[in-house]
């Protein structure tokens, strides 16, 4: 878990920034669920398991594309679940294959590297990180 | 004229228009006549505007070099280019023939090898020589159709949507600064194929599910190769990128849409079907250009910004 004072900077930000995911209906499904990790349904393409983690994070973009400038500035993104090798987002902008990205949720803050995004609905990319 | 030579696979041909005249070849060019090749000149003797313009009075288009002196024929080919390009009494077709020679030399040679930087290197010099040879020349449609290839080799492809995607950015009126980078980035767009092999890129049917995701990862694996340098445009990375993509959605990697999708990226994705409808593959024979535009006009139509395509149907239109 966190320091208790970067817990709270966590919940004053997600509290404070505007989410700006255009949420799909599935997701809203999804969280009706609850926000307790549930195993997904099984995918034999997949190495590990996935579990369902409908929670919101803050993310910051590293900027490391030379020809793709970023600001520092943190955004709120939804977890839409994770497994033992990455954790799939939604944003509501695009993010490239190799972008690194600092991502800090109420079990702390670590870096991931963009893997894949796909495009959901205006607002609304998919985002697999690892 | 030396004893007729017994006809073997061991002779390459070299379009006449990449000799470059009152030089001399460090290699031996041989006519074809019939199923023998005849010593024409000897290596290091001059070839002349006058051998040159007999040729191709007669018909004469292609000469041959022996395979053990291919090396030395691309060596030669890319010092001359630029003589090559400059020559303005040459028409843009064998000026075009010229570099095409090169380009697909070069790439031939780099994607075989698998060296992104080399790659990008060479993408960038090839670029500039391009733009030159396509809009310095007033190189019409019909010029570049004459020298393009239509085999399935990827750097022949690369070369060809090189080729149509300047053509058209230089139609569609885009800067003439950005012509180069356009060049580069459609040289470098299909760049992640390498990661795939050639079973299935030449597979001779219908690819399985499996499959069809390892060529559907190819943009993404080429952007993931040239992500990182710093002397590529955004642009040029959106070529290689998103030139799968749609303008009605529905393409990949992403399924972006509309003006999500970059303008350079935009041009290269007519480009690159219609090459792809053109070209022959293992499987099927190439479409006539016609056919291709009618399809594309047609139940393609989705996939492109209405804008570009009908730009680059009247461009290729036979005047």
């Amino acid at each position: 878990m966190l320091p208790h004072g970067d817990s709270t900077q966590l919940t004053r930000l997600l509290q404070t920034l505007p989410c700006r995911v255009a949420i799909p209906d599935w997701y809203l499904a999804l969280v009706g669920r609850g926000t307790n990790p549930s195993r997904t349904l099984p995918d034999e393409r997949r190495r590990f398991t996935r579990f369902n983690f409908p929670v919101k994070a803050v993310m910051t973009c590293g900027g490391n594309l030379p020809a793709l400038p970023r600001t520092t500035e943190p955004h709120v993104v939804l977890c839409k679940d994770l497994s033992r090798s990455g954790i799939c987002l939604l944003h509501a902008e695009q993010l490239y294959p190799g972008e690194e990205i600092l991502l800090w949720l109420a079990t702390g803050r670590k870096k991931y590297t963009v893997r894949r995004c796909r495009r959901h609905q205006p607002q609304c990319f998919e985002i697999g990180v690892q | 004229m030396s004893p007729p030579v017994a006809l073997d696979d061991s002779y390459i041909p070299v379009a006449v228009a990449t000799l470059i005249p009152a030089t001399a070849t460090p290699f031996s060019l041989f006519l074809r006549d019939d199923a023998r090749y005849r010593l024409f000149r000897d290596a290091n003797f001059p070839f002349d505007v006058e051998d040159r313009d007999r040729l191709l009075q007669n018909g004469v288009t292609r000469l041959y070099v022996t395979n053990g002196n291919l090396d030395r024929y691309k060596s030669y080919l890319r010092t001359q280019l630029d003589g090559l390009l400059a020559d303005e009494t040459l028409p843009p077709c064998e000026r075009l023939g010229g570099l095409n020679e090169v380009v697909r030399n070069v790439l031939q040679e780099d994607f075989a090898c698998g060296d992104s930087a080399r790659i990008v290197n060479s993408a960038k010099t090839l670029a500039e020589q391009t733009v030159q040879a396509i809009c310095n020349t007033d190189a019409v449609a019909s010029d570049l159709f004459s020298v393009m290839h239509h085999d399935y080799q990827t750097f022949t492809h690369s070369a060809n949507v090189t080729y149509l995607s300047v053509f058209l950015a230089s139609q569609l009126g885009l800067a003439v600064d950005d012509l180069p980078q356009i060049a580069a980035g459609a040289l470098l767009h299909d760049l992640g194929k390498l990661q795939i092999s050639d079973r299935i890129l030449n597979k001779n049917g219908s690819l399985d599910v499996s499959e069809l995701a390892v060529i559907k990862r190819h943009p993404t694996a080429g952007f993931e190769v040239l992500c990182k340098r710093s002397d590529l445009s955004w642009g040029q990375l959106m070529m290689v990128y998103q030139h799968h993509e749609d303008w009605q959605g529905g393409g990949y990697p992403v399924g972006s849409v509309g003006a999500e999708i970059h303008l350079w990226a935009r041009i290269c994705t007519v480009a690159d079907v219609f090459e792809a409808l053109t070209a022959n593959r293992p499987y099927r024979k190439g479409m006539p250009r016609s056919e291709a535009l009618g399809l594309m006009r047609g139940r393609m139509k989705d996939r492109f910004e209405p804008e570009i395509l009908q730009c680059f149907h009247t461009a290729i239109q036979p005047s």
